[in-house]
Order: structure tokens, then C-alpha cells, then sequence
């Protein structure tokens, strides 16, 4: 059985030596990654397959609701039309704006790691699209913004590929816990289940891509206190770590006048996504999600790089 | 920009609305490739580029320049929530790339050359409408009302480009424009410079007379 691995750890093993063995990278294995990332990113609460059920159900059920509110059809006016008055705006001209998301929003998904036939499918596009659609109405505050698609695309991926038929998995000598852990990768909710690891990353990875006006930085120094975090991280990455570990990269850089946002915006917001084969980049997600849900070590990740790329 | 003899680096920001093709259009020119789904453009992306431009005249004479082209590839996005310029900041040209299948993307061209008009010295810039090969099925820009609205913006001597990096139309033309174009302001800017410093010789030279003279006096 693929989740072997899972039933046979050790009963008293804790989230927190789980996490620990998965930096090193032998828990995350094929067929089990996206399990290991819901505990991770504490979708699932505990290592006990018995409190699973009831977190998926609720999760689950949330992202249902969120789906068919904001997935309308301004023709089926009733309900919508009350709703719209409360809030000024007519359900048609919620729909025109609602139409220009999904547009910009696909215009990037139609484009998604294009030497993968899996994101060629319309059913992944019209997933991805949906979830990335849902995620930036309740996120105003950023709402779409490129990069979040290759951030969504590679847990889709996992998630789909690991999914199971819920009603065929059947283990006789554990059948409760074979229920349960089918019910985790239950081909029906692989929508569900993307959207809420999504959410999960995002919850770190949204100011990456957040942008508020102010006077245009001057080179160097100002941005440290910069209200785009971006270039407050970035700022700290370049002025701080990477002066402080090696001061002759630093130099170097600074003579080049190589401001570090130039880089350091992909590598985060796509969380070194596009620096890494796909294989590759699972592993350091891996490592990633395991060490810290919010993500704590992707600065450093970003020295190591430097330090690699010298 | 620096020159070195003949030589000259020059920085090219590539700019316009999410979609147009602007990936496309510099990865046709500079490794003659075309593939109809190309990745997203995060924050940008940077590539160089050397080539050769003849018969310019320097000096009086007919000169040859080699081109140290570095190509500043933008996400469209960028332009909503301005990280854009950290882009063009330093950039000695620009491509302003719309869709000619987008009405909209041909809009958004006016509020780029505003914004690098206003926040920019003297940046080169040029307008170019791309997808040229989908224009018989879905043109909505018409040829010469871009013509137009350059020649109206930019000046008489500047005309619309329109290319196709999927065909290759246009491409290698639009940067050897682009860069002939950098090479020639360059020299003359030089001119320039070099005929002010001669000015500001003469200048020197007669108030140090007329301050002689003024000791004369004492």
C-alpha cells in the first residue's frame, strides 16, 4: 500500500520530529507528498488519522461555499439581486468585472509550465483558474497578480496525481484507517484540497507580492524601511545576510549595481519555482513547508543560491 | 551608456500590457525561436545581445559600432502596481509592444509613453505591434492609426513597427532599427558635448582676457 510508510512510523512520532525527518527529505516520498504537506501546513491538524475526517470535511465545505458564491450566474437573479442592492453594485456589473479577473487570470494559466501536458488539459485550466478566481475575491487587497498561478500550479499537480477512488481503496486488516486515509486523497475534493494548501502558502507568500505606491526608492539604502515588503526583504537579504556571509559577493553585486529585487522577486514569489527542475523544486518545498508553515527559511534559501550562483 | 571607441552598451527596456508577446518578440530575435506557449514573465527577465551596426557617420566619417544590446524582458503586469521603474530606471531605449488584435493593449501604449516622458532624460522609444501574422483573421488596430498616433506622439520621423515573432516578420529590422537608432543619438550627443566644451573654452578664454585686462588697471 502507497501509504505504508505513514501506518508503520513509530505511534508515539510527533508533527514535530515528522517535520524534522522531512527537511532531510524522506517523508515527503511519491504518492504521499501532498498527506505530508496538509500536516505541514496544518490543514490536518494532528498525526492521528482519526482527527482527519472532520478538518477535511470543514475545509472542504468552506471552499464549497466559497466557490458558489462567487462563481454567479448573473442570470439567476434571485437572492443575487438583494445581495447586489445591499452592496450598490448591479449583479451585472459584478459579472463584466468578475469576467476581466477570470480573463487576466487565464491569460497566465493557459501559460503554466508549458512543456507539461497536464496543464494543456482544459479540466486543470478551469481548476486553476476557479481556485486562483476564489482566492483573489476574498484577497482584494492583492487580487491577481502573476507568479500566484506557478505558485498553485505544482500543488494542483500533486494533489491530482495522488488522488484516489475513494470507494476502491479498501485495506482489510485496517480498514478504518484505510478509509480514512482514502478519504484524504479523495479524487472528488483534489479542487478543494489545492485550494486550501494554496491558501496556506499564500498566507507567507501574498506580500511577496504586494505593492503600495510610494516615492520611488533611491538606490541602496532607503528601502529598508520600505512599505513594499518586497523590497524590504530583498533589502534585508542582499544589506544584511549576504554583506554579513560574504562580504566579497556583496561588493561585487554592489559595483555591478545589481539591486537585489531584480532577482530575488521571482525567486519568491514563484518560491524558487522556475530556479529548479519541478522534481527539485518539490523537495525544497518540502524542506520549506516542513521546517516553518510561514515559510521562516526561504531567505536563507536565497543566500545559499547566491553562494551557489558565485 | 558608455562608448568605448566603437563600441557602445546599451540598456533596452521592453514594455506593454500582460499577453502581447513582448517574451516572444526577444526571444525571436535573439535565439530565433518561437514557441506559442511561453511561461509568464515574472518581475523580468534579462538576456544580451552583441551586434554590429555600419555606416554611421562619427566625426565626418563613415563608421562601423559593435552593440553590447542588454534586453530588460518586463512582466506586463507590473505596469498596475508600478514596480516598472525599477525597470526602465537607466534604460537608454525602449520597446513599446501593443497587440494588434487588442484594442485594449493599444490603449494602454499612451499612459507608457506618458509616464517614460515624464519620469525618464531622453529615452529612445519605439511602438511596436506585434502578432502581424493574425492580422487578416483579427486585426482591431488599424496600421495607420498607430502610424499616427506615433508620428503625432513621438514625432515625424518615428513610424509604428509591426512584427510578427511568430513568422519572424520584422524582428531582426525593428532591432537593428532600435540599435542603429541608440548608436546615432549617441554620436550626437557626443557632437554636442563636444561642441558646448568648445564653447566653454572660448568662454574661459575671454573672461581670462578681460580679467587681465581688469589687472591692468589696478
Amino acid at each position: 500500500q502507497r501509504w505504508a510508510v505513514l501506518l508503520e512510523e513509530d505511534p508515539t512520532m510527533s508533527v514535530t520530529t515528522l517535520r524534522k525527518k522531512a527537511v532531510y527529505g524522506d517523508v515527503c516520498v511519491r504518492g504521499l507528498r501532498s498527506v505530508g504537506w496538509k500536516i505541514f501546513l496544518e490543514y490536518l491538524p494532528t498525526l492521528d488519522c482519526a482527527t482527519w475526517p472532520l478538518a477535511l470535511e470543514k475545509e472542504r465545505g468552506h471552499y464549497e461555499q466559497l466557490r458558489k458564491k462567487y462563481i454567479i450566474d448573473p442570470n439567476a437573479t434571485e437572492g443575487a439581486d438583494n445581495e447586489a442592492g445591499a452592496r450598490q453594485v448591479s449583479p451585472w456589473s459584478q459579472f463584466f468585472q468578475d469576467t476581466e479577473l477570470r480573463r487576466i487570470i487565464k491569460q497566465d494559466v493557459d501559460r503554466t509550465f508549458p512543456d507539461k501536458p497536464y496543464f494543456r488539459t482544459p479540466a486543470a485550466q478551469e481548476r486553476m483558474t476557479d481556485i486562483l478566481f476564489v482566492y483573489c475575491k476574498i484577497h482584494h487587497e492583492v487580487s491577481y497578480r502573476q507568479g500566484m498561478h506557478e505558485l498553485l500550479a505544482p500543488i494542483l499537480l500533486v494533489v491530482d496525481e495522488e488522488s484516489v477512488d475513494a470507494a476502491q481503496c479498501t485495506d482489510e486488516k485496517e480498514p478504518l484507517v484505510a478509509a480514512q486515509i482514502a478519504a484524504t486523497l479523495d479524487s472528488r475534493f483534489v479542487e478543494h484540497d489545492a485550494f486550501v494548501l494554496f491558501s496556506a502558502v499564500m498566507a507567507t507568500a501574498k506580500q511577496w507580492y504586494e505593492f503600495t505606491e510610494e516615492p520611488r526608492p533611491a538606490r541602496g539604502g532607503k528601502m529598508a524601511n520600505s512599505s513594499t515588503p518586497i523590497l524590504r526583504i530583498s533589502h534585508r537579504i542582499h544589506h544584511e545576510l549576504l554583506k554579513e556571509i560574504d562580504q566579497d559577493l556583496y561588493n561585487h553585486l554592489e559595483e555591478l549595481t545589481i539591486e537585489p529585487q531584480i532577482y530575488a522577486i521571482r525567486w519568491l514569489r514563484l518560491l524558487f519555482g522556475r530556479e529548479f527542475p519541478l522534481e527539485d523544486a518539490y523537495r525544497l518545498w518540502d524542506a520549506l513547508f516542513a521546517d516553518d508553515k510561514q515559510l521562516g527559511a526561504v531567505e536563507f534559501v536565497c543566500i545559499s543560491m547566491l553562494l551557489l550562483i558565485r | 551608456m558608455s562608448m568605448h571607441g566603437s563600441s557602445l552598451e546599451a540598456k533596452l527596456v521592453i514594455l506593454g500590457s500582460q499577453g502581447v508577446g513582448k517574451t516572444s518578440l526577444v526571444m525571436r530575435y535573439v535565439q530565433n525561436t518561437f514557441s506559442p506557449h511561453s511561461a509568464s514573465t515574472i518581475g523580468a527577465s534579462f538576456l544580451t545581445q552583441r551586434m554590429q551596426v555600419f555606416g554611421v557617420i562619427r566625426r565626418g566619417y563613415v563608421d562601423d559600432c559593435r552593440v553590447v544590446l542588454q534586453i530588460w524582458d518586463t512582466a506586463g503586469q507590473e505596469r498596475f502596481r508600478s514596480m516598472a521603474p525599477m525597470y526602465y530606471r537607466g534604460a537608454n531605449a525602449a520597446i513599446l509592444v501593443y497587440d494588434i488584435t487588442s484594442e485594449q493593449s493599444f490603449q494602454d501604449i499612451s499612459s507608457w509613453v506618458e509616464e517614460l516622458q515624464r519620469n525618464t532624460g531622453d529615452i529612445d522609444i519605439h511602438v511596436v505591434g506585434s502578432k502581424l501574422d493574425l492580422a487578416e483573421k483579427s486585426r482591431e488596430v488599424p496600421q495607420e492609426r498607430a502610424q499616427a498616433y506615433v508620428r503625432n506622439t513621438l514625432g515625424s520621423l518615428h513610424d509604428v513597427h509591426e512584427v510578427s515573432a511568430k513568422d519572424a516578420t520584422g524582428v531582426d529590422e525593428l532591432f537593428h532599427d532600435v540599435t542603429r537608432s541608440l548608436v546615432e543619438r549617441t554620436y550626437e550627443i557626443e557632437r554636442t558635448r563636444r561642441e558646448r566644451q568648445a564653447g566653454d573654452v572660448q568662454l574661459r578664454d575671454g573672461r581670462q582676457e578681460a580679467s587681465d585686462q581688469a589687472c591692468c588697471n589696478v
